[in-house]
């Protein structure tokens, strides 16, 4: 590569990335060593990350502007992908999310759509810049991501769409619009899906789970069950954790999902508090830097990318840690970097792609 | 340059995006605190309720159970099977897990066999911490029961699975009476013969360890080893992988052959039961040898339990009822012992077969005096050979005959016979002291069986020595023990011996202990009772005792009876003589010992 290259590249971006990596490779070999099958978890893990990282620097060495021109390529392959798994995608666990890829992998469309609303919806708003402050634009933008929205929620995939829906809100948020339109659409949100739980165009499932949240002893076998556990295996970790590989709670399988989006209960009860918090500072080290480049930002496309995926990742961290320690309901949200999950980590690394690529831009202004 | 252009057409500055940014940044900021405060109190302030539960649900939620290796058979000589493992089930109730106390209980009652309400009690009040939290509702469920339970907690297992996959969103916790309610599978022993052999036999506790007889003695070989498996249970009931540890190893136990045979055994004891009917006495055991070789072929006692029901028996008869008496049973033999006394007297060359005799009915010996018993109204047997002697039990003449022999001699050949030894295992050895200080008297009393003490096996392992020409052959129980023998007499005095034994049931005391065409040979014995921890006896207790060989001149056998406290006679000739001829006849035509012509002839010669 070339130096120039490299020198224009955030670093400490990469090496949060990297750190995390590591430390997701050894959380879900621990989440998985009860069954036996961790270090099948970490190598399918660790060629998902290398594919990533190649992503990114492939995404990082492309113009960012160069993007824009794809836009309508790039919402058409997202509708197609998406519509494609809705009708011939692998189910599991009661949704169709996976199409299956050669080598045993599986492409998430789901998790590719969240980088290509970015994208799409950037552009879309890039050329639409004066009129971001009207009413019919947040609603056209709203029409504008609603169909991806909705395929997404259809699978059903609630956590995504729900994703899709605050990368919006942040690129909405940051680009410019009115607050007070911005706080009518929470509204209409709120109510809307205040009407969709009693018309039952929810899941049983998704319901439960809101309801166990709010009261986790209710059915403490049932869909209270991960809450419980969850807050179990965190709090046994107490300050300094039971020490790497020592976790109970994952050895006993309580917790489901736990290599996936509960493997923050297994950094909480291995490494205890102390851990956790370094995790989170490490978090806060990454959104630090990515805030840092919207306002490097240069042009308002590429601001608004730099929200889109900055509003990404901080709604994962939050939300992830937030629900795994029970302060938020349960949805289907991974953890960036830690959980298992080849589609994601493959979105994270190519997120943080654009982000250098909108890095490297400062130095096009010096030349 | 392009930057400041850029700025210029946005209508939403960059300062405005930076104050919004700041803002964002702060809600993230007050999210990461949330979450911070969140682990804070979660890790520190719930720390130890957690850690607690997390050690409750599992944390070393460690199941253990029990892979049972299979207790080694008890065979009789010919492989039938007298005591072996079976399959049964427990019921373990763990009291506190238990959500449906009602339930269980009218569940398992019927099975149980206890009522609804007591069950429910005792679950209760277990709930309630009084008494144990987790006991045994049942142990070694056999049979009919099994069957029921399996049914029913495979339709309860049904129940849930269905319940369990209709509310499989609505989260519904299920109880079930399965809940606490363990079923164990545990080996049993069972006893297929039932009472046949029981004091022999013995039995286990509940946890199969030998508590008496065979299963006792030879717990070692029986006893298999078990394994403790112990594993990390998961949330769906699997074991972990890597956290299963077996303890120990699963090792079955050997099979223990013994001499007896099934056949002459029960014939013994179908003999004893009628002793027991005709005569009432505390108690009776019968013995039947192999002559050649010392086997064992039957060792029974009355009166007799069914192993199978060993809780209800032991409370109705006590533990008594296991006593192994032909073992065990130590008893002043009395005329039984004059043989041996007369025996070691021609052996020492103080005595002939040709030697002569003079009984005037009492004889004194220092301050004491020695009487025969009175027959036909006389205690005098008058001038008698040796042969008569034995026949017609004379203690006076026997006495005459110990004390020419001399005590350190007769105490020899007490040990020589092998009074003195423990013959099998589990048995008791006979007693008498050291000769040292013996007084005249003392030597006399001993001569005619007084004074001196020993058991039934004893008995007949030395009468052994009559029927096979001279060779002390030490009793076998166990089909893979060798032979141990040891010669006591000569060929020539044992062939005399047979002889003197026969004419005692020829014509002498023991006449009922005739058999249709076969010579017998034996002795009778009655002897008073010795009142335990006391001298002298009890009066009007007696043992009754009768030992022979059959057929006398090539015996095969050697059987023994010996009755305590009998009731409607008490003479050895007339309690269990019978029983050993009846013993003894079954026996002989069992092992198809041929009847012997000239011995029918003379019978009929006898008979005119």
């Amino acid at each position: 590569m070339h130096r120039r290259f490299l020198r224009e590249l955030d670093w400490t971006i990469i090496l949060v990335a990297l750190l995390l990596c590591a430390w997701g490779l050894v959380m879900i070999y621990s989440a998985r060593r009860a069954q036996g099958d961790g270090l099948y978890f970490v190598r399918k893990q660790a060629i998902a990350m290398s594919v990533g990282i190649v992503a990114m620097f492939v995404v990082a060495s492309i113009p960012i502007q160069m993007w824009q021109r794809w836009t309508a390529w790039l919402y058409t392959a997202n509708i197609a992908l998406l519509v494609y798994v809705d009708f011939f995608g692998r189910t599991t666990k009661g949704a169709q999310r996976w199409i299956p890829l050669p080598g045993g992998f599986n492409l998430q469309p789901s998790e590719l759509a969240k980088i290509i609303v970015i994208l799409t919806l950037a552009h879309w708003l890039a050329t639409r810049e004066e009129r971001i402050r009207s009413p019919a634009l947040v609603v056209k933008s709203l029409l504008y991501i609603g169909l991806p929205v909705l395929l997404i929620f259809k699978q059903p995939d609630l956590g995504t769409a729900l994703v899709v829906m605050a990368i919006w809100f942040g690129m909405m948020m940051l680009g410019g619009a009115r607050l007070k339109h911005l706080g009518v659409v929470l509204l209409v949100g709120a109510i809307a899906f205040t009407a969709m739980w009693h018309l039952n165009v929810l899941e049983d499932y998704q319901k439960n789970r809101l309801v166990a949240f709010l009261n986790p002893q209710r059915d403490p076998r049932g869909s209270g069950y991960h809450i419980l556990q969850a807050r179990i295996a965190v709090g046994s970790g107490q300050v300094f954790g039971k020490g790497l590989f020592h976790g109970t709670q994952n050895l006993l399988l309580f917790i489901p999902e736990q290599h996936t989006d509960f493997i923050f209960t297994v950094v909480a009860e291995e490494t205890g508090f102390t851990g956790s918090v370094t995790l989170l500072a490490l978090y806060g080290v990454l959104l630090w830097r990515l805030m840092r480049l919207i306002l490097q930002a240069h042009h308002f496309y590429t601001r608004l990318i730099a929200a889109g995926i900055t509003t990404f990742f901080a709604y994962h961290i939050v939300v992830n840690t937030g629900m795994v320690i029970g302060i938020l309901p349960v949805v289907g949200v991974w953890l960036p970097f830690l959980s298992f999950g080849g589609t994601a980590v493959v979105t994270c690394f190519v997120a943080l792609g654009l982000m250098q690529a909108i890095h490297r831009q400062q130095y096009e202004v010096m030349f | 340059m392009m930057a400041v252009r850029q700025g210029k057409r946005t209508a939403f500055s960059i300062q405005n995006a930076r104050a919004r940014l700041v803002g964002l940044g702060w809600l993230f900021t007050l999210l990461f605190i949330a979450v911070i405060g969140r682990l804070l109190y979660l890790q520190t302030v719930r720390a130890e309720e957690l850690r607690l539960a997390s050690a409750r649900y599992g944390g070393l939620r460690v199941h253990q159970w029990t892979v049972y290796g299979t207790r080694g058979f008890i065979k009789d000589r010919q492989g039938n099977v007298l005591a072996m493992d079976e399959s049964s089930l427990s019921i373990y109730i763990r009291a506190r897990a238990v959500t449906e106390p009602k339930l269980v209980a009218q569940t398992l009652a019927p099975i149980v066999g206890e009522s609804a309400m007591a069950i429910e009690k005792r679950i209760v009040e277990a709930q309630r911490g009084n008494g144990r939290s987790a006991f045994f509702l049942k142990r070694e469920l056999v049979g009919d029961g099994v069957v029921r339970l399996k049914e029913l907690v495979a339709c309860e297992r049904k129940r849930l699975k269905e319940e369990r996959r209709k509310n499989a969103a609505g989260g519904i916790a299920l109880t079930s009476w399965l809940d606490g309610v363990d079923i164990l599978e545990e080996p049993c022993r069972r006893y297929p013969y039932g009472s046949i052999a029981h004091a022999l036999i013995g039995f286990t506790d509940v946890d199969e360890r030998g508590l008496a007889g065979i299963e006792l003695l030879f717990n070692d070989i029986l006893a298999a080893t078990h394994a403790e498996v112990r594993g990390v249970i998961g949330a769906r009931g699997q074991i972990l992988a890597g956290t299963r540890e077996v303890l120990g190893s699963v090792r079955n136990g050997r099979d223990v052959h013994l001499t007896i045979d099934v056949n002459i055994q029960s014939i013994a004891e179908e003999c004893l039961q009628e002793v027991m009917q005709k005569h009432r006495p505390a108690g009776a055991c019968a013995i039947v040898m192999d002559a050649r070789n010392g086997d064992l072929l039957a060792v029974a006692n009355a009166p007799q339990i069914d192993l199978n029901q060993r809780d209800q028996e032991l409370r109705k008869h006590g533990l008594g009822v296991m006593r192994n008496m032909a073992e065990t049973f130590l008893f002043e033999p009395g005329s039984t012992f004059k043989p041996i006394t007369i025996a070691a007297a021609m052996q020492a060359g103080v005595v002939r077969d040709g030697s002569g005799f003079y009984c005037s009915g009492g004889m004194k010996v220092g301050k004491h005096t020695i009487r025969c018993a009175p027959h036909g109204g006389s205690r005098a047997h008058g001038s008698q050979k040796l042969k008569d002697v034995v026949a017609h039990s004379c203690n006076v003449a026997t006495a005459m005959i110990g004390l020419k022999l001399g005590a350190s001699a007769l105490y020899q050949a007490t040990q020589r016979f092998g009074f003195l030894e423990k013959p099998v295992a589990g048995s008791l050895a006979g007693r008498l002291e050291q000769p040292k200080q013996w007084q005249a008297i003392r030597t006399a009393n001993v001569a005619f069986g007084q004074g001196i003490q020993v058991t039934p096996i004893g008995l007949a392992a030395a009468y052994a020595v009559f029927a096979n020409g001279g060779n002390y052959v030490k009793p076998r129980l166990l089909l893979n023990e060798p032979m141990v023998t040891r010669p006591v007499l000569s060929p020539e005095i044992a062939g005399k011996m047979r002889e003197y034994l026969e004419a005692v049931v020829d014509e002498g005391t023991g006449k009922l202990a005739r058999v249709r065409g076969y010579k017998i040979a034996g002795k009778t014995g009655t002897a008073q009772k010795v009142i335990p921890g006391r001298r002298g006896y009890a009066s009007g207790k007696y043992i009754a005792s009768f030992v022979g060989f059959a057929p006398a001149d090539d015996p095969r056998i050697v059987a023994l009876v010996v009755v305590d406290e009998p009731h409607n006679g008490y003479f050895g000739g007339v309690v269990a003589a019978p029983a050993f001829a009846q013993i003894t006849e079954r026996v002989l035509a069992y092992l198809g010992v041929p009847a012997q012509p000239e011995e029918q002839e003379r019978e009929a010669r006898l008979a005119r």
